[in-house]
């Protein structure tokens, strides 16, 4: 059996490590420690191989082919997308595959989950979903991944129950497959996030501070259904037009299913950022 | 008015350094190909697109508050409106993000569902 070792929620704002390439800032600095920290819980945990949950940004996955949820099983992935290249000045990159774990979570005949019906995505250029995760998390690159895109960007969306659903199937999935790995989820998501509308850069300040709050009581409760009833589609899309991305981080909740041992909203120069911690070694 | 041929047209154009120097350097010609190209085939058309006559005019004038209004998605829109105006035209992107958020803001908050 494989082991479930660590799950993190956290931020992959581009901006972010741009603005930290350059130095850290005050205004930058607890979102620096907390990277920092979870560095070393990762580190600590020692796992083989990261199931990493994030949404591709309409790149791999536009609107002629959009997926509710895809995993990708190919051996090595590559980042990320000529535009953020230049718009973000991210660097291009390279981080191996886990087919074995890939072909494990989606099945060899009919699908393995009775729960979710993912596709799957034999090459897939990751881009900053994954890259600035990683970047921040394990920047050498050296512990295989398996990416799961979900749809988060282009209505109509996987519901909230979907999203706790990926995640008790993961969990299960782990427990009951052979090759005997450590394991860590990283789910990637926004809180109050507006790109591209009226309430963007807001200079730190969050475009819904109200919306944040919530959130992170529904994460630190530990308890998925309560997370699940404040994730209504309205209540999310009027927090700013990415802050569906949040949808993800419900699959770390309920891949752990207790209390989290950190949770934060993140003040930094940009919109704050979410940042959860369980440690699973040891747990039922 | 089509949200999926809009945004497919920004992704396109944000997509690679080749794409949007194209049509930074000739954006009337950029979309009269863009459109010649659906016109003369079936889809899928990777490198092309139905625009109304409206359409095509606010993309030619990177025409942000009318594109959000149309229901472009915001992430792809603002993208696109960075690419040209902060990537290529070298605006600094302070000023460009005034002059973007005084275009969508009265606007509120469209439908971008395709």
């Amino acid at each position: 059996m494989s082991e479930l070792v660590a799950v993190l929620g956290v931020p992959h704002n581009p901006l972010l490590r741009r603005a930290m390439q350059a130095g850290i800032d005050d205004d930058l600095r607890a979102t620096h420690e907390n990277f920092q920290d979870f560095r070393g819980r990762l580190e600590d945990a020692r796992p083989d191989v990261l199931i990493m949950v994030g949404s591709d940004h309409f790149r791999k996955f536009f609107y002629d082919n959009s997926p509710a949820f895809m995993i990708g099983k190919a051996p090595r992935f590559q980042g990320t997308h000529p535009n953020e290249i230049r718009t973000f000045g991210l660097d291009p990159m390279e981080v191996p595959g886990d087919v074995e774990m890939a072909t494990s979570l989606l099945g060899t005949t009919f699908l393995n989950s009775d729960s979710i019906d993912f596709g799957f995505s034999n090459e897939w250029l990751i881009d900053h979903g994954w890259t600035v995760p990683l970047w921040f998390l394990r920047p050498q690159y050296d512990i295989p991944i398996v990416p799961i895109h979900s749809n988060t960007n282009m209505p109509p969306l996987p519901g909230p129950r979907r999203f706790a659903a990926l995640g008790q199937y993961l969990r299960e999935a782990i427990a009951t497959d052979g090759s005997d790995k450590r394991v860590a989820i990283i789910a990637t998501g926004h809180l109050a996030t507006d790109i591209g509308g009226p309430r963007q850069f807001l200079g730190g300040d969050s475009p819904d501070p109200e919306f944040d709050a919530d959130a992170v009581a529904w994460m630190a409760s530990g308890d998925i259904e309560v997370a699940i009833e404040g994730c209504q589609f309205d209540r999310l899309a009027s927090a700013g037009n990415v802050t569906l991305q949040f949808l993800n981080l419900l699959v770390g909740l309920a891949a752990a299913d207790r209390v989290p041992d950190f949770a934060e909203g993140t003040a930094s120069r940009f919109a704050p950022g979410p940042f959860f911690y369980w440690d699973m070694r040891g747990q039922p | 008015m089509s949200r999926f041929d809009i945004n497919k047209f920004m992704m396109f154009v944000d997509g690679t350094n080749e794409a949007l120097n194209e049509f930074c350097n000739d954006r009337e010609g950029f979309v009269a190909r863009w459109v010649g190209a659906a016109e003369e085939s079936v889809r899928p058309v990777p490198d092309g697109g139905s625009l109304s006559t409206d359409e095509q005019a606010a993309l030619i004038g990177l025409e942000v508050g009318t594109l959000y209004e149309m229901g472009a998605h915001p992430y792809i829109l603002l993208h696109f409106a960075r690419a040209v105006e902060v990537d290529f035209n070298g605006i600094p992107f302070p000023e460009f993000d005034r002059a973007y958020k005084e275009a969508v803001t009265p606007h509120g908050y469209p439908n971008f569902a395709t």
